[in-house]
């Protein structure tokens, strides 16, 4: 059974782009394009997770969490909002919002951080990772194709351990800023410094192979996959 | 609306302070010539007055001893005019002097000037050492009176000498009406003379004002006249001058700013567009559109960064980004930089050479905007340096600040170019794509860092030579280890 997730935002056009996105993950999406209409959605469905803008006609996104927390509903709600002065990611975090995405924002990061707050991999704790034929230790730190081990420098290693952690899934260079250099800043030279490592990371593990493991998704970033057995609903390139 | 205002300026200052200066200076000095002039004429006056007295009396005191030398006894027991005197009672010296002579009180002698009304009066009972009186004579004449006695021909007598003083009233009335109508003419003189004195002091001013109501946002090139820079007015327009040019400066920056921002920001949005348009009007596959999808994404990417970064700048800029303050070592900071970035330098061949202090250098500085503004100055010197060029980096204390300097062996900047660097999006070659240099933010981000953590950026170049830049951080607000 799909886990519901209700997406709460004014805009038509985003909330069309959101909901269609997250249909084609295998989620069950409702949209609510009013927070009032929000109000009359939660009150009559259990959603596993709430998307909810903050500005919104009506009852504004704040005053839902407020209600919502306040009839006890301990739905994990993930707050999106063009506004990102650090008094208002406070008073979003503090109203009851389990995480804070500030627009515009990528779509692969929207999803990166609903399966984090859904738990519903595992694979973030797991200390080995296995694409096709690339193996990750987590515990010797050591990365093994068809039993020929590559060298890696440690941030090389680090980014790849994200990339296939994040298997099958797009990562940006912002989310690899964030969690690999641990640079929230965008305004840095990183996202150069990130290609030159992927460029690299590349030479080691998919040079000589026949179908590459590392992709890039113009635009967005970084694919870690084997397309071999990749499903229809999956970009291929 | 207007009435209002009038009504305001109206309730607002006193008369007085709603004239012009020049009014207001001309009328100090009539004051002041009106103060003066009333205060030194009756002084003057009693002066005069006093010295035409004295005058008088010398002159009675010779007219006495001239008389008593020509006065001999005659047969009857009385006095009379020297036979043998060369002058005569008519001759000039004595025809206005009355005189006349007394044993006791009998008279023996007395004289009255051709025309002058014969004065009858004994002489007074005198103390000693008195001599001078007046008395009032035919009604309303006043005389002054010398009174002594003399020895004529072996003979006391008491001999008197008499000057009508109404001559001298006369003249003191003279000067009265010389002073009573000179007075108003004098202060007149003072407040036109003021009046123009003001007007020429005030005319450079007039000028400049009419210059400065001249200067306008669009010709902010003009500059207050200034004849002479020494005095005070001269001053002020150096003064204003220089206000100008900073403001000159600012607009020029500020319209170079809004020129170069809209362009940064209509690129992207115009690539966005076009390659929409065209991928709507071919009709190509699947993976064609991907291709013109994730070169849109791109496009929206970049204006996302730039967004992001205008509004960063702006909320450092404004104070609005809380600064946290903590003890920083400069030589782990420049590492953790290098680290990050030296796989740019890598790509290009190039070398970072790290020197690094011989002791720990410690400051107070938020580290997070501090590594930042030193990598945009790392990747800057990397992008801007030819391939397989060193790049040097070096943290060391300098007379008392912590520096942190980046040299590289790049093209160098002109002098033209090295105050507008730090502009935002300020590029040297105009024609440089993107691609090879960024947005132009880089340098006006590190710039604006530094400035928050309370330091300086300095930067020295020679065409040719390369550029060094260089971050001063005071440590005197560093707090004890």
């Amino acid at each position: 059974m799909p886990l519901k997730i209700l997406i709460v935002e004014d805009d038509p056009k985003t909330s069309e782009a959101i909901c269609s996105g997250l249909s084609s993950e295998n989620f069950s999406v409702t949209p609510a394009l009013t927070g009032d209409e929000a109000e009359v959605r939660l009150r009559e469905e259990a959603f596993d997770l709430i998307l909810l803008d903050w500005m919104l006609p009506g009852a504004s996104g704040i005053e839902i969490l407020g209600n919502t927390r306040l009839r006890g509903i301990r739905t994990p709600v993930l707050l999106l909002t063009a506004r990102d002065a650090v008094e208002d990611r406070v008073l979003g975090l503090d109203s009851g919002a389990d995480d804070y995405l500030v627009k515009p924002f990528a779509f692969a990061e929207l999803l990166a951080r609903i399966r984090v707050l859904l738990r519903r991999t595992s694979r973030e704790t797991a200390l080995q990772h296995q694409i096709a034929d690339l193996h990750l230790d987590l515990t010797s730190r050591q990365v093994r194709c068809g039993g020929a081990e590559i060298l890696l420098t440690p941030r090389e290693f680090e980014v790849l351990h994200f990339l296939m952690r994040a298997e099958g899934e797009v990562v940006t260079r912002a989310m690899l800023a964030r969690e690999v250099w641990r640079e929230p800043n965008r305004s840095t030279p990183l996202d150069n410094v990130i290609d030159v490592h992927l460029a690299r990371l590349r030479k080691k593990i998919d040079e000589g192979r026949p179908s590459k493991l590392i992709h890039t998704i113009r635009g967005v970033g970084y694919l870690c996959a084997d397309k071999r057995l990749s499903s229809p609903g999956k970009p291929s390139e | 609306m207007k009435m209002g205002l009038q009504a305001a300026a109206g309730s607002d200052g006193s008369w007085w302070r709603r004239r012009s200066l020049k009014l207001r200076l001309a009328l100090w000095f009539s004051l002041i010539a009106c103060t003066l002039v009333l205060g030194l004429l009756p002084v003057a006056y009693y002066q005069i007055e006093r010295r035409l007295g004295i005058d008088l009396d010398h002159q009675m005191e010779i007219d006495w001893v001239l008389i008593e030398a020509h006065l001999e006894a005659d047969e009857a027991g009385g006095v009379r005019w020297k036979k043998d005197s060369p002058s005569t009672l008519e001759s000039g010296g004595y025809s206005e002097s009355w005189f006349d002579v007394w044993s006791d009180s009998t008279p023996l002698m007395s004289h009255t000037p051709r025309g002058g009304v014969p004065i009858q009066t004994p002489p007074r009972q005198l103390q000693s050492g008195e001599a001078f009186y007046s008395l009032v004579f035919s009604g309303e004449r006043e005389a002054r009176v010398l009174q002594k006695s003399a020895q004529i021909s072996g003979r006391s007598v008491t001999l008197r000498v008499f000057r009508d003083r109404s001559n001298l009233r006369e003249t003191l009335r003279q000067v009265l009406w010389v002073f009573v109508l000179g007075v108003p003419v004098a202060i007149l003189l003072a407040a036109t003379g003021g009046y123009f004195m003001a007007g020429r002091a005030m005319r450079p001013i007039v000028a400049m004002t009419e210059r400065a109501r001249l200067i306008t946002s669009e010709s902010l090139g003009q500059r207050l006249p200034n004849p002479n820079p020494h005095d005070e007015l001269g001053q002020l327009a150096t003064v204003f001058n220089g206000t100008l040019e900073r403001l000159e400066n600012s607009f020029e920056s500020l319209r170079r700013f809004t020129a170069d921002a809209s362009h940064e920001l209509r690129t992207p949005l115009m690539a966005l567009r076009s390659v929409g348009e065209i991928a709507l009007r071919e009709s190509g596959d699947a993976a064609e559109l991907r291709e013109t999808i994730g070169s849109m994404l791109e496009e929206a990417q970049r204006l996302h960064d730039l967004a992001d970064t205008l509004l960063m700048l702006a909320r450092v800029e404004g104070g609005r980004t809380p600064i946290a303050l903590e003890r920083v070592d400069l030589g782990e900071l420049v590492e953790g930089v290098v680290e990050s970035i030296e796989v740019l330098a890598a790509e290009k061949g190039q070398k970072i050479e790290v020197a690094s202090p011989d002791q720990v250098i410690t400051i107070v500085a938020d580290r997070t905007l501090l590594r930042q503004a030193t990598m945009n100055l790392l990747h800057n010197a990397i992008r801007y340096s030819p391939i397989g060029s060193t790049v040097r980096i070096h943290c060391r204390l300098n007379m008392g600040a912590a520096e942190i300097e980046v040299a590289d062996e790049g093209p160098g900047i002109a002098a033209e170019h090295r105050e507008k660097v730090f502009e935002r999006f300020y590029r040297i070659d105009k024609a440089r794509s993107r691609a090879e240099g960024g947005a132009g933010l880089g340098l006006a981000l590190a710039k604006v860092f530094v400035e928050q953590c309370g330091g300086t950026i300095h930067l020295s170049s020679e065409v040719d030579q390369g550029s060094r830049f260089c971050i001063r951080l005071s440590r005197r607000d560093c707090a004890p280890a």
